[in-house]
């Protein structure tokens, strides 16, 4: 399928005090018409910046995106001006956020909310909006519409906003969606209902859906490829199924082995990753995950890994992937 | 980490513990903190610039007006040059004028000085008055609350409702126009506004973690409020300090304007301010002087408040 | 008390536990179960000031509640966000005042204890909470936050005395007792979950309720702290309930396990059976709908979706609370309330129409 994202050593820098916060530091990948691609990590790890940073959403004084490329239907979304950006936002491509009850305006009805969107991109008339905004609904699973869109945001349940925000962010037809940890604040039973309602969505709309999240079962059930963040780089790719059959980075295998399986055997104790996250002002040098690296070898603190192709599809920036690979492991 | 073992561990801080402490002599424990004191302003001024600038100026402004009377050599409530006269005029009896004279032909300079002694006094006691008070009712109201937290309230109401000069007014003028009692008054005013504001932010750190934390341990009711609530509320108390002087002087200086405040001859810049108005054209140097003091003490104290609570909150000291 | 592990080298004043001379009133005698919970309830009303006119409103968050916890063991309690699991932790330790019902802890009644009995309470019963950030007061040093439970029961007697039992305890969680000058903010969430650890066992508890404590945490540092409470289980025979949502985690440190949907406990099982061959509706639906982390087990699981979100505490529906999401539910579930029924060795279910329900 061809790519509709392509980003290309991708830069954000923050400013902190007299430090540089090199929050994202040279990441490259690509989105797939329709596919669902998600990004893994845990906190601090550059993942909300890197959406973020596609929008042109990153706070201007602190931040700034020192180098790289964002191409988006043929032109380089980091090159726009301010009014041409804002037109890609919420029109070619949608984001759904975290939070639903800060990312809605609590003291504007539901209508008025769904109904921006088309009328500032599309040129919707008032009517030609009200009648979208009532097929949106139908279609993200709200009952009694027509009631629904003279409400305010309070009246709805966590799951019902998220669900207004996601039709909210498809009701312009994007290519793009970006869903920056959209069900951490649910509960897990309402999150498997958003989730598979956005899978299916995006499926039916042919529309490609970016997932940010820490969650790794979210992401076992619901991605098609995967990359890996850690401390501002993207450490391994590949297709769902590469990633949790045959992890090939350190980090990676340590995440997947230090979390209790639901279905696996109850082991006297977990392995976790020693350590902590490193400080991104403060990076250490060569391969950021090395202070924790069980593998590590003295190459691993003084040269940053260059990227192994172990396929087509699945790649991994460590200089002991091959071996990880191959399940030589200590 | 993971090869700090629990023994290792006991066995380091054993042996930090058992080094014995070094007994001091009273001249080296002074001068021990004595630098240890530079060191700590020295600190300070670099990270705070404007602070440390507000402090100093603070600093100078009441030194000088402690010392007034060893700065000028004139008296603050005679006649000792011609009316109005300009700055740097000479006086009758010799002797220069910086500043110039009043409308009585007193020395400016030295009335400034002695009505800076009044205006401080005022100005600082008269918050710290309100806003102690203030906080330990804003602080009882959120944590106990209840009945006590009701009547509270409702007593602030009514502070509220009474126009702040006037309750100064009649609080002078039923009790006396001396200046503890022109403090009470001005204090009283801000003890409303304090409490409300202390109590939300009381109800807000009543429900932290950390305080339940405490009920969880067992910690009496005291404890938490004196060594938690009061020192987490400090910020909020800071700023609302810096923000009453102002209000305190000029409280004061409404006061005397109207007859009801300090009585004169004893000068304060308020009211020095207040009897210049009428001598706008024909000596704006009387006017100038206790504006422009006002105006600098005033913008010291926020400066230097707001260094100081910055400086107190352990977030934003760094690394110790 | 019998030895308390790691505990047997500190002085007898900081571990000897009162024993209590008049226990309010007895609870099955059973000198195995640590806490016992009859019938518990806690509601809160909602709307604030004097209202004159209308009968208040009740969040019925724990809504008729009995279990058991048995010492040395680990009761996991799951439960989705407002199923009355938080509001249980916290009454069982009288933060909160229950409606009606009894919570005994070793015999002692705890909802009606005197003052002086509930502070002998404290100091064998703690509590760890969720967020590494809130739960500790940002202006004080983590060795005073550590140290202040001494100082509190008055637990040692000399500064040496306290600075050394400060410096075990986190030598014991595993950090470095030289920066216990430093401020809560100069250390990562792990960093700080472990100091709240030190500070609940500065007064030597035998049980503590932990009440979400890796949820707040990166993925990678939940483990350590899963270990690190399942070691000082271990060397200090601590009995503890464990609440949170996650499953994965539950499952992995408990002995039993408590499903609660809506102030109530709809389930009781032990690990195996729970997750092997769940009982109640409303488990088997939780339980599918945690992803795990294998796509292709993923794409073969079966899926039980529930209809609809959970309903509000405060009109909670009649009869079985679940009923309006249940994919079996039958007219007779509105009219009935299920009590929890033990229907196999290690299993109790509250479901009228479960297997063995009452037959057991």
């Amino acid at each position: 399928m061809p790519e509709i994202l392509q980003i290309k050593d991708l830069r954000t820098y923050f400013r902190s005090e007299d430090t540089i916060v090199k929050a994202v530091d040279g990441i490259s990948y690509g989105i797939e018409q329709g596919e669902t691609l998600a990004i893994v990590g845990e906190s601090g790890c550059g993942k909300s910046v890197s959406a973020l940073s596609i929008l042109g959403l990153i706070p201007a004084p602190p931040g700034w995106i020192e180098s790289g490329e964002i191409i988006f239907e043929g032109r380089d979304l980091l090159r726009l001006s301010d009014s041409e950006i804002r037109k890609v936002r919420g029109g070619s491509i949608g984001m759904v956020f975290q939070e639903p009850m800060s990312s809605l305006n609590p003291v504007m009805s539901i209508e008025r909310q769904m109904t921006e969107g088309v009328r500032l991109h599309l040129g919707y008339t008032k009517g030609q909006a009200r009648t979208r905004a009532i097929e949106m609904l139908e279609m993200v699973g709200i009952p009694d519409p027509e009631t629904q869109l003279g409400r305010h945001p309070h009246h709805f349940s966590g799951g019902m906003r998220q669900r207004v925000m996601i039709a909210m962010a498809l009701s312009c037809g994007p290519k793009l969606i970006i869903a920056d940890e959209p069900t951490t604040a649910l509960d897990v039973t309402v999150q498997a209902q958003i989730l598979d309602l956005m899978k299916q969505l995006c499926q039916e709309n042919d529309v490609a859906l970016m997932i940010i999240t820490h969650n790794l079962g979210v992401v076992a059930r619901y991605a098609d490829r995967i990359n890996i963040m850690y401390a501002g780089r993207i450490i391994e790719q590949g297709t769902a199924r590469e990633i949790y059959r045959n992890p090939s980075h350190p980090y990676s295998l340590g995440l997947l082995r230090s979390v209790p399986r639901l279905d696996g055997v109850r082991s006297e104790k977990l392995e976790p990753i020693e350590g902590q996250p490193p400080d991104l002002g403060d990076l250490p040098s060569g391969c950021h995950f090395n202070p924790r690296c069980r593998f590590a070898l003295d190459r691993c603190t003084t040269e940053y890994p260059s990227i192994v192709d172990l396929n087509d599809s699945h790649k991994s920036a460590c200089w002991v992937a091959e071996d990880i690979a191959a399940g030589v492991t200590n | 980490m993971a090869d700090l073992t629990p023994e290792k561990l006991s066995q380091d801080a054993a042996r930090k513990l058992a080094e014995p402490v070094v007994p001091r002599t009273l001249k080296t424990a002074i001068t021990a903190n004595v630098t240890s004191a530079r060191k700590t302003i020295w600190k300070f001024s670099k990270a705070n610039p404007s602070g440390a600038i507000g402090g100093g100026v603070l600093l100078v402004i009441i030194v000088m007006a402690l010392f007034a009377s060893l700065l000028t050599p004139f008296r603050f409530d005679r006649s000792v040059g011609s009316r109005l006269a300009p700055m740097g005029s000479e006086a009758r009896a010799g002797g220069e004028m910086y500043l110039g004279a009043d409308e009585i032909g007193r020395d400016v300079f030295t009335r400034t000085l002695h009505g800076g002694r009044t205006s401080l006094y005022v100005g600082l006691a008269a918050p710290l008055i309100g806003v102690g008070i203030g906080l330990v009712l804003g602080i009882s109201s959120a944590y106990f609350g209840g009945v006590i937290d009701l009547t509270t309230q409702r007593v602030v109401d009514a502070l509220l409702i009474v126009p702040g000069l006037v309750l100064a007014m009649v609080i002078t003028l039923s009790f006396g126009f001396s200046l503890q009692i022109v403090i009470i008054a001005i204090s009283i005013n801000m003890i409303g506004g304090v409490s409300r504001v202390i109590r939300s932010h009381a109800l807000a750190l009543r429900e932290s973690q950390y305080v339940e934390a405490l009920r969880a341990m067992g910690a009496s009711d005291t404890r938490i409020i004196f060594k938690h609530l009061i020192p987490n509320s400090f910020a909020p108390a800071m700023v609302l300090f810096a923000v009453s002087v102002g209000g305190a002087i000029t409280t004061e200086a409404s006061l005397s304007f109207l007859g009801l405040g300090i009585a004169p001859p004893r000068p304060s810049w308020g009211s020095m301010l207040s009897n210049a108005q009428q001598y706008f054209r024909t000596g704006i140097h009387i006017v100038l002087v206790p504006g422009i003091a006002i105006g600098v003490t005033v913008l010291a104290v926020n400066l230097f408040g707001d260094a100081l609570r910055d400086a107190l909150d352990p977030r934003l000291r760094g690394r110790s | 008390m019998l030895g308390r592990g790691r505990y047997s080298g500190w002085s007898d004043e900081l571990t000897q536990v009162t024993a209590n001379p008049n226990p309010s009133t007895s609870s099955g005698g059973d000198k195995d179960t640590l806490v016992d919970v009859q019938d518990l309830k806690t509601h809160f009303s909602v709307g604030s000031g004097l209202r004159f006119w209308s009968t208040p409103d009740y969040v019925k968050a724990v809504d008729g509640v009995s279990f058991e916890i048995k010492r040395g063991e680990t009761l996991g309690l799951v439960g989705e966000s407002g199923c009355g699991k938080t509001t249980l932790g916290r009454t069982l330790l009288r933060l909160l005042e229950s409606t009606s019902g009894d919570v005994y802890y070793d015999g002692l009644n705890v909802t009606t204890a005197s003052k002086s009995e509930l502070r002998d309470f404290r100091r064998k019963a703690q509590i760890i909470f969720q967020d590494p950030y809130g739960s500790l007061d940002p202006r004080q040093k983590v060795g005073d936050i550590v140290g202040e439970p001494l100082l509190v029961h008055n637990l040692t007697k000399t500064k040496a005395e306290y600075r050394s039992r400060v410096s075990e305890l986190f030598a014991l969680v595993g950090m470095n007792p030289s920066h216990m000058t430093r401020y809560p903010h100069e250390f990562s969430g792990g960093q700080r979950q472990r100091i709240g650890i030190a500070r609940a066992l500065a007064v030597t508890p035998e049980f503590i309720v932990c009440d979400e404590p890796v949820s707040a945490l990166d993925v990678s540092i939940q483990a350590q702290i899963i270990n690190l409470l399942e070691t000082l289980q271990e060397e200090l025979n601590l009995t503890y309930l464990f609440v949170a949502h996650d499953l994965s985690v539950v499952r992995h440190i408990s002995d039993r396990i408590a499903v609660m949907y809506l102030g109530h406990v709809v389930e009781v099982a032990t690990p195996e059976v729970l997750y092997e061959n769940p009982s109640h509706p409303y488990t088997r639906a939780l339980l599918s709908a945690v992803p795990l982390p294998d796509p292709d087990l993923e794409a073969t699981r079966e899926r039980i979706p529930l209809i609809g979100d959970v309903p509000s505490p405060l009109n909670p529906p009649p009869g079985c609370v679940f009923n309006t999401r249940c994919p079996i539910a039958t007219d007779d579930c509105s009219k009935i309330i299920p009590e929890l029924k033990q229907t196999h060795a290690d299993r109790s279910v509250a479901c009228i129409h479960a297997e063995g329900y009452g037959s057991y």
